[in-house]
């Protein structure tokens, strides 16, 4: 007997189960062109192919339209959000890159308020613009984020010459160093973009439109998050027989999951963790983590030293 | 076993939010991560880190 999702109609259930060869089969296809290699230059390169091929596109949405023609509950592959601005479709995702298709609505564009902040995402990214809508963009410049970024120190990034996007441009933007908004468009927008994964930069980053200002960072890779929940998981749990990940974790190029992990250990198992904390403390690459590992120290130290209860 | 309160560990002047706090014009395939992301937003936006503007 099948099983079903509780509430699942039956059409959806069965038409799901349908897609699936035909979807795994056609991610094979555009995925296989950016196969074997994680050199960033290269899927640049083949990523230009792609997107400046007129018929590319259309030949390869083709076997699912056909899909579509012949079952009218096909679900395609594709990851797709909406909202009043925006439609967008992720048509491929893969490890080294991603190919989105995104339109975006000129009337909701020119009517909401110019953003607050501009977001430099940390990756490259290529975009042909369809339809340019003769959008105007701007564009910000600010210092590259490497490991040792810090908010205190962080320069404004300047906003540097606007750009008029018109239809059939391809605009590269190097997004460890650059962000950008686009506004006031003469009509919709219509875009291709790849994001070359391989080469980002550790965070992704927002400033201030009115002064530049650096106003916060988030993490741009989502395996150190996923570390940093799972620890926090380790932690809630009990987990004290784990301590090799927690140090592991405090090794971690990222700087703040080499805290985070620390934390969560300082939080579990403050003896197991005692040693490692006195290592960051003198010799992490991280003003910060070294400030604040040496601040905890002393703490710790007080709580080993307090004499057992029993 | 010996722990320290999260009180008496040190914060790094540097808070980075999780993956994806901050939006880009880029969609990720992962349901659950996407609802964890939209939580931390949601958070995020309504307690925003020390240095926002």
């Amino acid at each position: 007997m099948s099983r079903r999702a509780p509430g699942a109609a039956p059409g959806l259930a069965e038409a799901r189960k349908r897609s699936m060869p035909v979807n795994a089969s056609w991610l094979a296809g555009p995925a296989a062109a950016f196969a074997g290699t994680d050199d960033a230059e290269l899927i640049e390169e083949r990523a230009t192919a792609f997107l400046t091929d007129p018929d590319r596109v259309e030949t390869l949405l083709a076997p699912l339209v056909d899909a579509l023609r012949a079952d009218p509950w096909f679900e395609p592959p594709f990851k797709v959000s909406r909202d009043r601005l925006r439609t967008g479709a992720v048509l491929l995702d893969g490890p080294m890159v991603t190919i989105s298709a995104t339109v975006t609505c000129a009337d909701e564009l020119n009517r909401l308020p110019m953003p607050a902040t501009v977001v430099v995402p940390g990756r490259v990214t290529l975009t042909h613009y369809v339809r340019g809508g003769r959008a105007q963009m701007r564009i910000w410049r600010a210092e590259a984020a490497g490991t040792d970024f810090s908010a205190a120190a962080a320069a404004p990034a300047d906003e540097v010459a606007a750009r008029v996007i018109d239809d059939g441009m391809l605009v590269r933007q190097d997004g460890r160093t650059t962000g950008h908004l686009l506004i006031r468009a003469e009509s919709d927008i219509v875009a291709l973009t790849a994001t070359i994964k391989p080469g980002a930069a550790p965070l992704m980053r927002e400033y201030a439109v009115a002064n530049g200002t650096f106003v916060r960072a988030a993490c741009a890779d989502d395996s150190a998050s996923r570390i940093e929940m799972l620890l926090t998981f380790l932690r809630v749990s009990g987990r004290a027989d784990a301590g090799t990940m927690f140090d592991s974790a405090s090794r971690h190029p990222a700087f703040h999951l080499r805290w985070a992990a620390m934390r969560e250990w300082l939080m579990l198992d403050g003896r197991a963790a005692r040693d490692r904390l006195a290592e960051l403390a003198a010799h992490d690459p991280n003003a910060e983590i070294r400030a604040a590992a040496s601040a905890t120290l002393p703490a710790l130290d007080r709580r080993l030293d307090e004499p057992c209860p029993a | 076993m010996i722990t320290l309160p999260l009180a008496e560990i040190a914060t790094l002047g540097t808070q980075i939010a999780t993956h994806g706090a901050i939006r880009a014009a880029e969609v990720a395939g992962d349901d659950i991560f996407e609802m964890l992301i939209a939580i931390a937003i949601l958070v995020y936006e309504i307690y925003p880190s020390p240095t926002s503007v």
